[in-house]
């Protein structure tokens, strides 16, 4: 049995866990988790709707150069589900304000966006479009609840505007 | 968040976060978070993700947790559960999204610890040392140990069943990965740990 393989059955000790200290703090150094990234992700679970569908950031183009605050801000985004897409532009009219015009692929639906301390709320037209105006930059994301029934709920993952 | 300095099972720990979180008790979510997503981040980005790319992943992957809350029958293997979910999302986005190079140089710290100049210089020369052996390593072993690097007391075959390497030895052996490394830092005379090797 060579001493690499007498080595790998042993039950591991303090060295071990020295090393893998040093690991961490290497890959931490070299690639840390974004700033902020699981501030983001516990904003984002807090719907806490246990049965709401997850839509994903479909990154389609160029245009979409990121949707993170440690990134470029995006213009644009796209979510999807299996069965339902939505597509939101951002037009930032002013240094901390921005307006969100979205498009989601369900006629009816109640479109709540969700900021850190508030939510506003409206309603898709005929076209499947809604608008928020004037909100502030910052951590958001949507809600959406179809009207058809039994349709489930769609939440987004958060983005920073 | 005081505990976070204290060495946990993760599997232990996270099966009784989401047991809590199920009963509407999401006192242990904010700890739950903090304690995986840096491993989570480690399986997506050593997937040769994009960060943007991984952050999406990362978090898309908690809400999953979310929405299929109800769907994990054991508490016991939802850290399982939410390693295999990045690492095949990291996959699938990595099939349509152009890859990126791989980390493969130790970049410089952003910010300087406070240090003496001279514990800087050995504490440099060291990290290069320990980079320069872990990439000698096979690129398996080099993802095994990246993410397991993040789970304090390292659970080594439920980690490394989730990234799809199961390991057929039972128990909190070393495994192969580690003792090559251990094996080859303790042969070169210019590394030190500190410590009897």
């Amino acid at each position: 049995m060579s001493d690499v393989e007498r080595l790998a059955q042993e039950p591991t000790d303090e060295h071990d866990q020295r090393i893998l200290q040093a690991l961490r703090t290497m890959w931490t150094t070299a690639d840390p988790v974004p700033q902020g990234l699981t501030d983001r992700i516990r904003f984002a679970m807090s719907v806490a709707s246990l049965e709401a569908e997850v839509a994903r950031i479909v990154e389609q183009s160029d245009a979409l150069v990121g949707v993170r605050s440690t990134y470029e801000r995006a213009t644009s985004v796209t979510f999807e589900t299996g069965s339902v897409s939505a597509m939101l532009d951002i037009d930032e009219i002013g240094p901390d304000h921005v307006d969100l015009t979205g498009w989601v692929s369900v006629q009816h639906a109640e479109v709540e966006l969700r900021e850190r301390h508030r939510s506003r709320f409206t309603h898709t037209d005929d076209n499947g479009r809604f608008e928020f105006n004037g909100i502030d930059r910052g951590l958001v994301h949507l809600v959406l609840r179809p009207s058809e029934p039994g349709a489930r709920t769609i939440i987004t993952p958060a983005i920073e505007l | 968040m005081t505990t976070m300095d204290h060495p946990v099972d993760l599997v232990e720990f996270t099966a009784l976060a989401f047991t809590q979180y199920r009963n509407d008790d999401t006192s242990l979510m904010p700890e739950f978070v903090e304690r995986v997503t840096p491993l989570l981040w480690h399986v997506a980005r050593g997937q040769s993700l994009s960060a943007s790319a991984a952050e999406d992943v990362v978090q898309q992957t908690w809400l999953r947790l979310v929405e299929q809350a109800d769907r994990i029958a054991d508490p016991r293997a939802v850290l399982k559960w939410l390693m295999t979910t990045t690492r095949r999302e990291a996959w699938r986005v990595s099939q349509r999204a152009p890859r990126e190079a791989p980390v493969t140089e130790l970049p410089e710290p952003t910010t300087e610890a406070p240090a003496d100049v001279l514990d800087r210089i050995l504490e440099a020369s060291d990290s290069e040392l320990l980079w320069r052996h872990v990439h000698a390593l096979s690129e398996r072993c080099r993802y095994l140990l990246r993410v397991i690097a993040f789970a304090d007391k390292p659970n080594y075959s439920t980690i490394a069943a989730s990234l799809g390497m199961p390991v057929g030895s039972i128990g909190p052996t070393r495994g192969r990965c580690l003792a090559t490394l251990r094996a080859a830092l303790a042969a070169d005379p210019a590394f030190d740990l500190g410590g009897a090797r």
